[in-house]
């Protein structure tokens, strides 16, 4: 008999990726892993994840707002710094650094909206959805990012 | 380039970020609940995940009736995460100082966002400044100073003696230039302590007399220009003022009744804790703006534009606007609380809608923007309520918005002779909607033959007794030195296609400045002839309903550096407004009177253009392409002061009008 914790189980796998993928947008192929178990695990014992209607935009607002938390987070920023120590990250994911370090300049927000854009091919409308938030809310994020980004790619 | 190539270049870029994407991680298999659902059965361990979470010093919280009204968004005490978070007014940012280093908290779409900025060591006190750097006291060390990049910059402001009892009171930098307020142990036996000033570094700003070892100050804090205050507690239990002027040596105490807290605002004002709980504002700003209730439980307060906040002895703290009584509470606790000083947004908020996830009773505020079109290198941008629509990606010389909702542009404006551009690239175009291509105006409007070549310069654009009216001049080529004809100033009507000349302006060494049209047909800016200048002033049909007399004004001005200049009329012909120096003054002709005058600073002597609306102004500045415009709104129950305010869009932008 399937019960909650399998159907979440399953939800989970049927989103991993995406939310992985989704999380190093956001905070780099480092913190990804960390950033989707607690994101996914605050979702799944959040008192309203009951009746939550659309899990899937709930599993990637709670990504978001673990992403914004591990910014601040000094555990895993010394454990980041152990690992680049001793060389255990970083050169496996190289050839992404420079695109890595161009969204970082932009905000947590502007990169949830740019990752959306133009690696899922959402609307703003979709992306309003997806991330409970006014869609005009996503042009101007948008809009913000595309300038920010127009000015790192061409040198300035 | 262009925007295809942008969009093609950014999804190659977010394809390069998520290349390294690692694998998914698996989740625990069986935990202990924290919290039991209704639905889900996790029963959560917890103890490597819930520690972790634990730990996670959050940027975001929720729910305010959490202990301590601090609850981080993915640690066990069983709140959401993808809930919407405390209420935050844009625009308006605190720093709170403790034992975790300094903390910002601001607003990310009208919620509270908290970030850390510096967590090497306990922090006694922080104060953001005009400029984004931070003043900022370790706590029993040195004072010292962050750059807007967070980077040390270099040597501490004041070294503590090793004591530990130096400590930061307030500081500013209005104009650009530093104003900090710090107390030391004095050297002098008798006295208790002294006061010290960044802007009088050689000799004690004050030194308490003997006797003083018996009364209590709080906090001093700047008053203006040349005041400090504090309030006092003598060991009978009688409470007082003890206020200074360092300016001119005299000394001044305010006859506050009995205050729990006097509290400078920086700009003439002060807000006083009075016994039965409530802040009164005296000085430029007067009237109760808060009430606190238990005076005894206020640990301090700090005060700038429109905003208090207040801390209490049990570490929460409120943000209030004093404009309308909105309190916000501080989603962190147990800090010292500073307004940064920057400017604040001044206007009330305005409701928006929550995200559906929130109480559906709820509002966010958030303040308003001044409608207002920029140019530069970033192109042509419309500013207001609903955010920034860029129109062209082209850098242009003149936007200006048209009354039927099209934006009129000019690459290259004015005479071009010993530049590399021609006649033709001063032509008038026209942008439908945003992300369209430019296109000839005059080609739109009337027959190829009726346009006459010349230099053309786009003023302004109004709806003018029921016209749509686009107001430029065109200037011949001044091949013919002090022979030139003077120019023609045309108004071009934008539905009917006629061009009509209404006056005659520059000619061999004579100009004009930017005109501003008026929906009354008022038409204002400056004009120039040799050293000359002074007041351009006409109508669109009619009579000019008033001159330079009426304003206080000269006819012109020879040879001056500092008389009145870049003159200006409101949109809706309401105001006429200029520089005089570096002070801005305003004139209302709804009823024939001077309104208050604001002095703007130092950055107002490198205006090039103004335009104003209402109690807002914006200023274009002298190098264009490395500076950007200045919006300034200016407080009219204060008006003798304004507030610079700055965005990202305005920032990027080299010239702005208001719209």
């Amino acid at each position: 008999m399937m019960t909650a914790v399998d159907d979440d189980v399953a939800l989970y796998r049927r989103h991993a990726a995406e939310l992985t993928r989704y999380a190093t947008a956001l905070v780099g192929p480092t913190d990804a892993p960390d950033v989707v178990t607690d994101g996914v695990l605050a979702a799944f014992r959040s008192p309203a994840w009951p009746t939550v209607s659309n899990p899937r935009a709930y599993l990637y607002r709670a990504v978001f707002t673990a992403a914004m938390s591990a910014k601040r987070s000094d555990v895993r920023r010394l454990r980041r710094e152990a690992a680049v120590a001793t060389g255990d990250v970083v050169a496996a994911h190289e050839s992404s650094a420079d695109a890595q370090r161009a969204l970082q300049q932009l905000s947590p927000q502007q990169r949830a909206v740019v990752y959306l854009t133009y690696w899922d091919d959402l609307t703003p409308a979709q992306i309003a959805e997806l991330l409970d938030v006014g869609e005009g809310t996503v042009r101007k994020q948008l809009a913000r990012a595309r300038e920010q980004l127009r000015r790192i790619l061409d040198g300035h | 380039m262009d925007t295809d190539d942008l969009d093609t270049r950014i999804r190659g870029l977010v394809a390069d970020a998520v290349a390294g994407t690692p694998a998914a991680p698996d989740l625990p298999t069986s935990m202990p609940a924290a919290a039991p659902s209704p639905r889900r059965g996790w029963v959560w361990a917890g103890i490597g995940i819930a520690a972790a979470a634990a730990l996670v010093g959050a940027l975001v919280w929720t729910g305010k009736d959490a202990p301590d009204g601090i609850v981080p968004a993915t640690s066990d005490s069983g709140s959401t995460t993808a809930e919407p978070v405390i209420a935050w007014p844009e625009g308006v940012s605190v720093l709170v100082a403790s034992e975790r280093g300094i903390e910002q908290v601001s607003s990310e779409d009208g919620s509270a966002v908290v970030t850390r900025l510096f967590d090497d060591t306990p922090v006694s006190r922080a104060i953001m400044l005009e400029d984004g750097s931070i003043v900022y006291q370790r706590t029993g060390g040195d004072i010292e100073v962050l750059t807007p990049a967070l980077q040390p910059a270099g040597e501490p402001l004041v070294t503590d003696d090793g004591s530990g009892t130096t400590t930061l009171e307030d500081a500013d930098a209005p104009n650009g230039s530093l104003r900090l307020v710090y107390r030391t142990p004095s050297t002098d036996p008798a006295s208790s302590f002294q006061l010290g000033a960044w802007f009088q570094p050689n000799e004690p700003l004050y030194t308490s007399p003997p006797g003083s070892w018996a009364v209590g100050y709080r906090r001093f804090s700047i008053v203006d220009q040349t005041s400090v205050i504090a309030a006092t507690i003598d060991d009978t239990g009688q409470r007082s003022t003890f206020g200074f002027g360092f300016g001119d040596g005299e000394q001044t105490a305010p006859g506050f009744e009995a205050p729990y807290l006097v509290v400078g605002n920086g700009a003439g004002s002060y807000a006083v804790l009075r016994a039965d709980g409530k802040v009164e504002m005296t000085g430029v700003i007067s009237g109760v703006v808060a009430d606190l209730g238990d005076p005894t439980l206020v640990a301090d307060i700090d005060v700038r534009g429109e905003w208090l906040v207040a801390q209490f002895t049990d570490g929460s703290a409120t943000l209030v606007h004093t404009a309308d009584g909105t309190e916000y509470d501080m989603p962190v606790a147990n800090g010292v609380v500073m307004l940064s000083r920057y400017a604040l947004p001044t206007t009330l908020p305005t409701p928006t809608t929550v995200p559906t996830t929130a109480p559906p009773t709820t509002t966010l505020p958030v303040a308003g923007e001044p409608a207002m079109v920029t140019t530069g290198l970033n192109g042509v941008w419309e500013l207001g309520p609903d955010g920034p629509v860029q129109w062209s990606t082209e850098p242009m010389a003149v936007a200006v918005k048209a009354p039927d909702g099209s934006m009129i542009v000019q690459r290259k404006a004015g005479n071009g002779e010993g530049d590399n551009w021609t006649i033709a690239d001063t032509l008038p175009l026209r942008i439908a909607s945003p992300g369209a291509e430019p296109e000839d105006l005059f080609e739109q409007l009337m027959p190829a033959a009726d346009v006459v070549p010349g230099w053309y310069t786009v003023h302004d654009s109004a709806t003018v007794f029921g016209r749509s009216l686009l107001l430029l001049d065109r200037q011949a080529a001044q091949s013919q030195g002090i022979e030139t004809p003077n120019g023609a100033l045309l108004v071009l009507d934008l539905e009917a296609g006629s061009l009509e000349q209404i006056g005659s302006v520059g000619g061999w060494e004579e100009g004009i400045s930017r005109l501003h049209l008026a929906e009354n047909g008022l038409i204002v800016g400056e004009w120039y002839s040799g050293v000359s200048r002074g007041l351009f002033l006409i109508t669109v049909g009619g009579d000019v309903p008033l001159d330079h007399t009426d304003l206080g004004l000269e006819s012109q001005y020879d040879d001056c550096g500092d008389c009145p200049r870049l003159y200006a009329v409101s949109r809706d012909g309401s105001t006429i407004a200029w520089l005089d120096g570096t002070t801005l003054v305003r004139f209302s002709l709804v009823d024939s009177t001077a309104l208050p005058v604001v002095d703007l600073g130092g950055f107002a002597l490198d205006a090039t253009d103004l335009s104003v609306a209402g109690n807002v102004a914006v200023f274009d500045r002298r190098y264009r392409d490395l500076t950007p415009p200045v919006l300034v709104t200016i407080d009219p129950n204060a008006a003798t002061s304004a507030e610079q305010v700055t965005s990202e869009e305005l920032g990027a932008a080299t010239r702005a009008v208001l719209i």
